[in-house]
């Protein structure tokens, strides 16, 4: 299990409650790539769509403050059914899915519950395979950046390479 | 908005500036932000110029100030701009290319963003 930032104050939250796979099984395979690299893959726009929505067959569970207005979120955290868990910056607004199916994003906002106040966005994104020197995120990734959308390390703030462990911090690992 | 070539959008739009991150680039249109995380080339007069080449500098920041021509990204192929002093900013996008998760991001606005 990862964790991002102990010590948090918690009042909202976005968890996944069940596999994704089984998830997308119970959606007649919607979102499953039958590339083996990619295999689980999480739909995104799926997730979006449920969390917005407040399906009752959600993989989210949770509270957002404003239930009236979609998109307009103060979730704190998200916590993968990998037991990672993703502190999302304070203020941020979201989940805005990627219009081609990539992830989905929490953007605004400003630092908050041991995050740098440089953090300015959450990305989470969909598996990708292996590919020298990626080493493949087969249970998909999370991305902090900046005000400038550069990836930073969440906790010092400093703009990271890709090449940095924190550039896509790993679920399921 | 063309949703199978949303880089269209960037077509008549000036390329404002340029920021070199680490090990990656950020173009900016005045607003919409094309981030580049795998290796782009330029092509000049028919000449190549890979991104560890001093010429791929100075020719990229040639194009600041100029408006893009076409704009063009083919999933599985090459996400190509060309602008009107005639260079050619061009990423392949093919599997072997692929050396890190995500290619590029392109961002209008938040809500409205593409990874490949």
């Amino acid at each position: 299990m990862a964790i991002l930032a102990l010590g948090v104050s918690v009042t909202s939250a976005v968890i996944f409650t069940q596999d994704i796979a089984t998830y997308l099984d119970s959606k007649n395979n919607v979102g499953v790539t039958k590339d083996s690299a990619q295999q689980n893959t999480l739909s995104t726009n799926e997730v979006v769509d449920d969390l917005t929505q407040t399906n009752s067959q959600s993989i989210f569970q949770g509270n957002q403050s404003n239930q009236s207005s979609q998109n307009i979120s103060s979730t704190d955290f998200i916590v993968t059914p990998y037991g990672d868990t993703l502190i999302v910056p304070e203020g941020s607004t979201g989940p805005f899915p990627t219009n081609n199916g990539k992830g989905f994003q929490y953007q605004g906002g400003e630092g908050g519950k041991g995050l740098s106040n440089s953090v300015s966005g959450l990305r989470i994104m969909e598996p990708t395979g292996p590919n020298p020197p990626s080493p493949g995120y087969p249970n998909g990734y999370g991305v902090y950046n900046n005000t400038s959308g550069q990836k930073i390390n969440p906790y010092t703030g400093q703009t990271i390479p890709n090449s940095d462990e924190w550039a896509h911090f790993p679920f399921g690992r | 908005m063309n949703d199978k070539n949303p880089l269209a959008y960037l077509e008549s739009r000036m390329l404002g500036s340029i920021e070199f991150v680490m090990d990656y680039y950020q173009l900016r249109f005045n607003g919409p932000v094309l981030t580049v995380y795998i290796r782009p080339f330029v092509i000049a007069d028919g000449t190549k110029y890979t991104f560890d080449s001093l010429e791929f500098c100075n020719l990229l920041v040639s194009c600041i100030g100029q408006a893009v021509k076409k704009a063009e990204i083919i999933e599985g192929d090459s996400l190509t701009i060309l602008f009107e002093n005639g260079i050619l900013f061009q990423v392949l996008l093919s599997k072997e290319d692929y050396i890190e998760p995500e290619a590029a991001m392109f961002v209008i606005t938040p809500d409205n963003w593409w990874v490949w």
